[in-house]
């Protein structure tokens, strides 16, 4: 595996989708930093930390393009069969690939990370938040990005057309992220909304404290917070309770890593590569 | 130039990802229905038939959903071109690249504004007479005002279609034309929430009398862009404020007319190989 692993990488330096993946994240990176500065300058205190976790929205959308071009263009090269022509198995072909997903993943958020720390702190100031949860909110972020590579490659090395696989990977990232923004609008509703005066034709009233009709409870509660655990969903969690990250965040991701890379192996063993 | 069409559409309709695209289309639909039932049974909301109608070009002020799919649909669709090699044989037999080009381009404007057409048509057919019940009226707004945020919001997604038929052009491949196409709507979907937020903010601190520097110059700038993108359009339409509706169908044509005339400038030179 080691050579796979060698070649992976030596392919991922000349490939223009990582390239440009790095420049999107360090683009970003720098972009929020503007944004930050432009606030301050009118008058608007921004914390670092508050464009910092903007890091968890962007590996879903990137790495789908990335690892869909990535791996997909092992199928339109016509090297995955040379790989295993050459006595590879099936099983190091497919974690190889995962591996250098899983790396670039780490990388381009770095790419976003170095930017935003080099140039933030001295235009924005250091974190106002401890630096423990900062740290925690990174290694989070990280985990996810690998779940979320484990995702995409289990969808390019089992679609061999890579137009449909970039597709998908993209579209899957885009529904999770904005699922996830959905499911947050959703738990964070009021179950009881308070007491509270209002005026009408001059008169004060008080409007008593009322239930929310759209507080969600019961059986679909518990599957929204399910959904919402899910790493495409999770970069929305993360980003609202920053401060304080779940440990059970990670822990999921890592899950889902763990389940999608078995069943991919299960199902490209069998896969017929034509 | 007829048969070109004939041609093009009748492949459209013909292949897998016309179907996937239309499941997609009556998935979104059924999700904006069931929403509206919801909402109606239970006294939630307080919206009438053109907030459900115009869903059918974003959701919630910057969910451009209907784009994505069409972008998935109008690459794929043009990328085959390519792929395939249709466009070489088009050639051989005698059209010439601009009949090629445009009758390409009409295929995405049918495609897309039909599937638009498609929402507006069921979504207004379902909700009406839940909401008609729940609130006591159908529509907040004129009849007339309704027309033309629905026809605003088609000519803007005729001047997307554009926009995505010269980025397959330029690209000339399905799997790059694919992934540029839909990185733009997500890209111009964060760009049109940016600027909704600046002109949000640049209203209020004029409104209140606040000093800004250069404010009225960069709210005007904001606005423009909101209004030249055909995802800001469709933004703006769904979101149901549109304080320049007259100039919309003006910016998309000239959207269509400049993304058209560079994609025929730039195909007519193309190396097919």
């Amino acid at each position: 595996m080691n050579l796979l692993l060698k070649a992976n990488f030596s392919r991922l330096w000349k490939d223009g989708a990582f390239w440009a993946s790095l420049a999107v994240m360090a683009g970003v990176g720098l972009f929020e930093v503007a944004v930050g500065v432009s606030a301050r300058r009118q008058g608007i205190s921004v914390p670092l930390e508050n464009r910092y976790f903007v890091l968890a929205l962007m590996p879903g959308i990137v790495l789908s393009a990335f690892c869909s071009l990535f791996v997909g263009g092992e199928y339109s090269g016509g090297t995955i069969r040379n790989k295993i022509t050459v006595g590879h198995t099936r099983d190091a072909v497919y974690l190889a690939s995962l591996c250098t997903c899983i790396a670039a993943g780490g990388l381009a958020c770095l790419a976003y990370i170095v930017p935003m720390v080099v140039l933030g702190i001295p235009l924005l100031g250091i974190f106002q938040m401890e630096l423990g949860a900062v740290v925690w909110f990174t290694l989070c972020v990280f985990v996810m990005t690998g779940s979320l590579c484990a995702v995409f490659t289990l969808i390019a090395i089992l679609n061999q057309n890579r137009a449909v696989t970039a597709i998908i990977c993209i579209t899957l990232a885009y529904f999770l992220l904005f699922l996830g923004i959905y499911l947050n609008s959703r738990l964070t509703e009021l179950e009881i909304i308070p007491a509270r005066e209002y005026i009408e034709n001059g008169q004060i009233l008080l409007r008593e404290a009322e239930k929310n009709p759209a507080y969600v409870s019961g059986l679909k509660r518990t599957v929204f917070q399910a959904l919402y655990c899910l790493p495409g969903c999770q970069a929305v969690q993360l980003v609202a309770e920053a401060e304080n990250c779940p440990w059970s965040l990670p822990l999921i991701s890592a899950l889902c890593a763990i389940g999608s890379t078995a069943a991919g192996l299960a199902l490209f063993r069998r896969k017929d590569l034509k | 130039m007829r048969n070109l069409l004939c041609a093009g559409l009748r492949r459209l309709v013909k292949s897998r990802t016309f179907l996937f695209a239309l499941l997609a289309v009556l998935a979104y639909t059924a999700l904006v229905v069931l929403v509206c039932w919801d909402h109606c049974a239970q006294g939630a909301g307080n919206y009438t038939l053109e907030a459900i109608l115009t869903s059918g070009f974003g959701l919630m002020g910057y969910l451009s959903v209907p784009s994505l799919i069409y972008a998935a649909l109008l690459s794929v669709h043009l990328g085959a071109d390519y792929s395939d090699g249709a466009l070489r044989n088009k050639l051989t037999v005698g059209r010439t690249r601009e009949q090629v080009y445009l009758a390409d381009l009409l295929t995405c404007v049918i495609a897309s504004v039909g599937l638009d057409v498609l929402y507006l048509l069921l979504s207004g057919a379902l909700c009406a007479y839940p909401v008609l019940e729940a609130r006591g009226v159908l529509l907040r707004a004129s009849p007339g005002q309704v027309l033309a945020w629905v026809a605003a919001a088609l000519l803007a997604r005729a001047a997307w279609a554009a926009a995505v038929k010269l980025t397959v052009t330029v690209l000339g491949s399905r799997t790059a034309g694919a992934v540029a196409a839909l990185l733009m709507v997500v890209g111009a979907m964060i760009l049109c929430q940016f600027s909704f937020s600046q002109i949000q903010f640049l209203s209020n601190c004029l409104g209140d009398g606040l000093p800004v520097k250069n404010g009225a110059a960069r709210l005007a700038f904001w606005q423009f862009l909101m209004d030249l993108l055909p995802t800001g359009q469709s933004l703006q339409v769904s979101m149901l404020y549109t304080p320049t509706l007259w100039r919309l169908p003006l910016l998309s044509a000239a959207v269509f007319a400049v993304s058209t005339g560079a994609g025929l400038l730039f195909f007519r030179r193309r190396d097919l190989k």
